[in-house]
């Protein structure tokens, strides 16, 4: 099921928030939450559901024999036979097709199998190994009750697409949460924004990102790539940017709304990425529970920068390349990490963090140009299109620079994608902060917040149902990782 | 001395004096101005850096106030929504706005539960049957429709065709009679030999590229296509083409039937769909029916016609010239350049174009096939290139049928299109009321040439013409008994030109060459040979000369 499914809206939603709502007492409603997270996951494939209780399972006691163990050896024995035995499933899951195939292709490899990611495997992964880890390291006890680490890694606001959360942040509340109107009020706010940009907003970036580039799995779209216009692969690139960042944000709007609206406190995963002054700086806002847990559990504990420069490098190396094929089984994601290696690597060491010290207009325009450049890497799984579409770009492959159809496209859909850059940048909410101020002082300036206040949540859910009505295109884009 | 070029340096030259002292004056006199700018940049500064001071009580209070009304409203909101959304009796089972019947509540089996595809089907099952559905795709469509400047749209993404020589180099082996004339044109084009090679390559990828994308409209299409079961004495309607098998010739391609729609542009009330130009394929077409007619050599007279779409006809040279699609005169003289001269060819675009200058209604608006009256155009060319006269229009007995919004509809769901339908009006022969025919399923039924179409959805009323896309039919005129009979191989376009024929001809038979080979192992010649057919009529629409796929199904037929 995902968020943006009328079903979930309309019918599993408000079921969950009623059995929630008039269960007694804080053990049941973990049970209620527990119960619909193991339905909500069911529901893209039942068989799926052995492999997360299994998992978690086996991290459980492996957790339990961490910290039970004195030695420090032992403890390192029982983390490293958890983490392989996760590892060695998300590769055999997510990685194993892709192996063989290269195989295949370089020696050939007799046998390429056929398997079905299971949705979520390198969330809920990731989310085992971080609970492991901190445990080891001493930062968090090991979770005597079982259900509770399960409610904890298959709780269906962030089990299948993020955020990464940490067991750190919310032990807590797991076990000992309070219900605040504050907090209720906070979060049917923010679900209903995220349901509005992926609605809204996302769903139809891509639908015009396939109208400027080519659909985004249909074999041969080379020849398509080779015969668009240059300006029509700019703003194919530009809907796609747009399209993936509000599509995943929105995803992580939601599951942070719906935490808080009972009681649970994750941590922010975007921080307007595009507003960022430079390629560091946007990956310190694009995506942070996935850049910091590759911080802490991978650049840290290689050494981080407290290296000699070839190491400081080669770890940087080492976790953008993970970076890259955590994203997906294919050349193109490795391609799109080492990219972003590269740029970080020419940042930190030729210029110097020099872009952040730019005028303001350059250094975006810099982190706009490369990363959207970065994205129609993700897009393109297939390196000939990759390669169409850069050469395209520089109108290389002689259509010339625009069409009919590129032109009549745009301007149908002008006021759209400005609405659409409005949504990506902190506009709209500093606008809402100065109305905020403003009220304090006027009270016809109060009465119009509380109309917004009230009003905007149920204003937008129904336009959101009209728009995922009638819509063919839906999926979130991170369900594939 | 070098104080004193210092000193020089400082002085500006003389004549910029007044300048200076002008720009200095004028410095002082909006100096005001630029303080209060800055006074007022440094209010703001400092009022959005300072600490907000206490919130008065009654600030709170109402804060309080909206926050609980925020959650109490919009859980009562949720609430009569889920409630409204989960009252079955509310769920809607058939879309007139889309003309199809929803998904119904899927089946359980235990695959398909173990796997996940059942909750995906109830998924799309709640979405697709969601109450008032139609308001809020009413409102969606109309919402969209202000989503920019311009009232036109394009569905589908654009594939440009190959450039279209002006010659074709492709001279049948048949050709024998008139060796001087090819020679010529060789030679007259032989600078243009290379730009045609080189294009070839790029071609065979267009190709592939046209399939893939059909395949994909052709899966969408075939999800909202409505599956009615076949009824008792009514043909079965149209069935999605991409359950055909694999190309029986050599690549077992993914392409679709011609009836899928690749691109779609939308200019106020009427769509109208790209043509691109694939030379392999058109020469793959020209050499099928070069061999087709060295075939039927000595036994029937062979004729092709060659069908423009809309785009081509209802849209002015100007306006066309600016899209992406390939000009469709060019291409069908190519085609005609590229057949041997056994084969009759019949001239149609120019008269087309010279009918749509008079305002007449020759192509659907919501549907990519032409009318009844643009076939009767058709009809009247064929006559005259068969040197026999054609029947006036007011011989055949009109019918009409209003209320079709066609494929066109089905593919852009565009409400421009739904608020005006097209009317069909159909011309029965007086010669014959039944049509017999076979089905995909090989069985043979008989129905009205020209139906009446209540029973038919409003997106499938096309279907009214002779019993829809037949693999095979067959009309006997009993009141004619001179032996004449002609074969039509065709696609959907000849659906309502064949009644004209019928008062012409004893017997016309129809041959659907997409699907005839799945109910019959005959080839072309063989039918010819077994009915005695004296005339064999190619009538294509211009999108069935440019797939893989169709020339692969062309191929196979005549064997």
């Amino acid at each position: 099921m995902v968020f943006s499914s009328l079903l979930f809206l309309y019918a599993f939603f408000p079921l969950n928030m009623l059995f929630y709502r008039f269960v007694p007492g804080l053990r049941a409603k973990n049970w209620v939450m527990l119960i619909f997270s193991l339905v909500f996951y069911a529901w893209g494939g039942p068989a799926y559901v052995l492999l997360l209780v299994g998992m978690t399972y086996v991290d459980y006691l492996c957790a339990l024999w961490i910290d039970a163990s004195r030695r420090k050896n032992e403890r390192r024995r029982w983390l490293w036979r958890g983490c392989a035995t996760n590892l060695g499933l998300l590769c055999v899951f997510k990685y194993l097709t892709f192996l063989c195939q290269n195989l295949h292709m370089w020696v050939g490899f007799p046998w390429v199998p056929r398997i079905a990611l299971p949705i979520g495997i390198s969330f809920y992964t990731f989310q085992l190994i971080s609970y492991m880890v901190d445990v080891y390291r001493g930062q968090v006890p090991a979770q005597r009750e079982f259900k509770v680490l399960l409610l904890y890694i298959s709780l269906f606001h962030q089990c299948i697409a993020g955020p990464i959360v940490r067991y750190e942040t919310i032990e807590q509340e797991l076990t000992g949460r309070k219900f605040r109107r504050s907090d209720m009020a906070g979060g049917i706010r923010r679900f209903t924004i995220g349901l509005a940009k992926k609605a809204l907003f996302a769903n139809h970036c891509g639908a015009l990102a396939d109208a400027f580039l080519t659909q985004a799995d249909a074999a041969g779209q080379l020849s398509v790539m080779l015969s668009r216009p240059a300006l029509s692969i700019w703003l194919g690139a530009a809907c796609y940017t747009l399209q993936i960042y509000l599509d995943f944000s929105a995803y992580s709007d939601m599951a942070i709304g719906m935490g808080q609206m009972i009681g649970f406190h994750y941590d922010e995963n975007f921080n307007y990425p595009y507003c960022a002054v430079s390629i560091r700086d946007f990956w310190r806002r694009w995506h942070m529970s996935l850049s910091s847990f590759f911080r802490d559990y991978v650049y840290i504990p290689l050494g981080g920068s407290r290296c000699a420069l070839p190491r400081v490098i080669w770890n940087t190396l080492v976790v953008w390349a993970l970076t890259g094929l955590w994203h997906g089984a294919s050349w193109n994601f490795v391609l799109w990490g080492l990219y972003y290696f590269v740029i970080l690597m020419l940042e930190r060491y030729v210029l110097r963090g020099a872009p952040e010290r730019w005028p303001r207009w350059a250094n975006r325009l810099y982190v706009l140009l490369l990363v959207g450049f970065g994205w129609l890497m993700f897009r393109c799984e297939d390196l000939n299109v990759l390669q169409a579409a850069a050469r395209g770009l520089l109108g290389l492959n002689g259509n010339g620079f625009s069409s009919y159809e590129t032109k009549t496209l745009l301007w149908s859909n002008l006021f759209f994608l400005i609405a659409a850059c409005v949504a990506c940048t902190p506009w709209l909410m500093d606008q809402g902060a100065k109305l905020e101020r403003w009220a304090e002082r006027k009270k016809g300036a109060m009465r119009l917040q509380q109309v917004i206040q009230v009003a905007s949540p149920m204003v937008l859910m129904l336009l959101s149902t009209a728009a995922l009505v009638g819509d063919s295109y839906n999926p979130f884009l991170y369900f594939r990782f | 001395m070098n104080e004193n070029r210092k000193n020089k340096k400082k002085e500006p030259p003389k004549f910029l004096q007044p300048v200076i002292d002008q720009f200095f004056a004028f410095l002082d006199w909006i100096a005001p101005v630029v303080d209060w700018v800055g006074d007022q940049a440094e209010r703001y500064r400092a009022a959005s850096d300072a600490v907000p001071p206490p919130s008065p009580r009654w600030v709170k209070r109402r804060r309080i106030n909206s926050r609980n009304l925020t959650v109490t409203l919009f859980l009562l909101f949720l609430a009569v929504m889920s409630g409204f959304a989960l009252y079955l009796p509310n769920r809607p089972t058939h879309s007139e706005l889309e003309n199809r019947d929803l998904t119904p509540f899927p089946r359980a089996s235990f695959l398909r539960v173990l796997g996940g595809a059942y909750f995906d089907d109830i998924n799309t099952w709640f979405a697709d049957t969601f109450p008032a559905r139609e308001r809020f795709l009413g409102f969606q469509a109309w919402a969209e429709e202000h989503y920019g400047l311009r009232g036109q749209t394009i569905t589908g993404s654009v594939v440009k065709g190959d450039e279209i020589p002006d010659e074709n180099q492709v001279q049948p082996a048949s050709a024998s009679g008139n060796a001087s004339e090819a020679d010529a044109s060789a030679s007259s084009s032989a600078s243009s030999s290379a730009a045609a090679s080189s294009s070839a390559a790029s071609s065979a990828a267009a190709a592939s590229t046209g399939d893939a994308s059909a395949a994909s409209s052709a899966a969408q299409s075939s999800e909202s296509a409505p599956k009615e079961e076949p009824k008792e004495e009514k043909p079965a309607p149209e069935q999605p083409q991409e359950k055909l098998p694999k190309g029986e010739s050599d690549s077992g391609d993914d392409g679709a039937a011609a009836e899928t729609l690749d691109t779609v542009l939308i200019i106020k009330h009427s769509a109208y769909e790209y043509y691109n130009f694939v030379k392999e394929l058109a020469d793959g077409y020209c050499s099928n029916l070069n061999r087709a007619s060295e075939l039927l050599r000595g036994k029937a007279k062979v004729y092709s016609m060659v069908v423009p779409t809309s785009m081509d006809v209802c849209v002015s040279e100007k306006v066309r010239k600016k899209f992406d699609t390939s000009d469709q005169a060019k291409a069908i003289s190519y085609l005609y350049d590229g057949m041997s001269e056994d084969i009759i060819k019949v001239p149609l675009i120019d008269s087309l174009r010279e009918h749509q200058a008079l305002d007449e209604y020759l192509y659907f608006r919501t549907d990519h096939h032409w009318t009844a009256l643009g076939a009767y155009i058709g009809y009247q060319n064929f006559m005259t290139a068969a040197g026999k006269q054609a029947l006036p229009l007011s011989h055949f007995k009109e019918s009409v049928h209003e209320g079709f919004v066609g494929s066109f509809y089905r593919e852009t769901k565009s409400s421009a299109l739904a608020s005006k339908p097209d009317t069909i009006y159909a011309y029965a022969p007086t010669g014959a009321k039944k049509v017999r025919f076979t089905q995909t399923n090989g069985k043979e039924l008989e129905t009205k040439i020209i139906r009446n179409g209540d029973e038919l959805s409003a997106s499938y009323k096309y279907l009214l013409f002779v019993g829809g896309d037949q693999p095979f039919a067959c009309i006997e005129n009993k009141k004619l008994t001179d032996g004449s009979s002609i074969l039509v191989v065709k696609d959907s376009f000849g659906n309502c030109f064949c009644p004209y024929l019928v008062d012409s001809y004893q017997k016309v038979y129809m041959i659907d060459y997409r699907t005839f080979r799945k109910v019959d192992e005959r080839t072309l010649a063989q039918v010819v040979e077994d009915y005695g057919i004296g005339e064999v009529l190619f009538l294509n629409n211009i999108s069935g000369t440019r797939e893989q796929k169709l020339n692969n199904q062309m191929n196979s037929f005549i064997g």
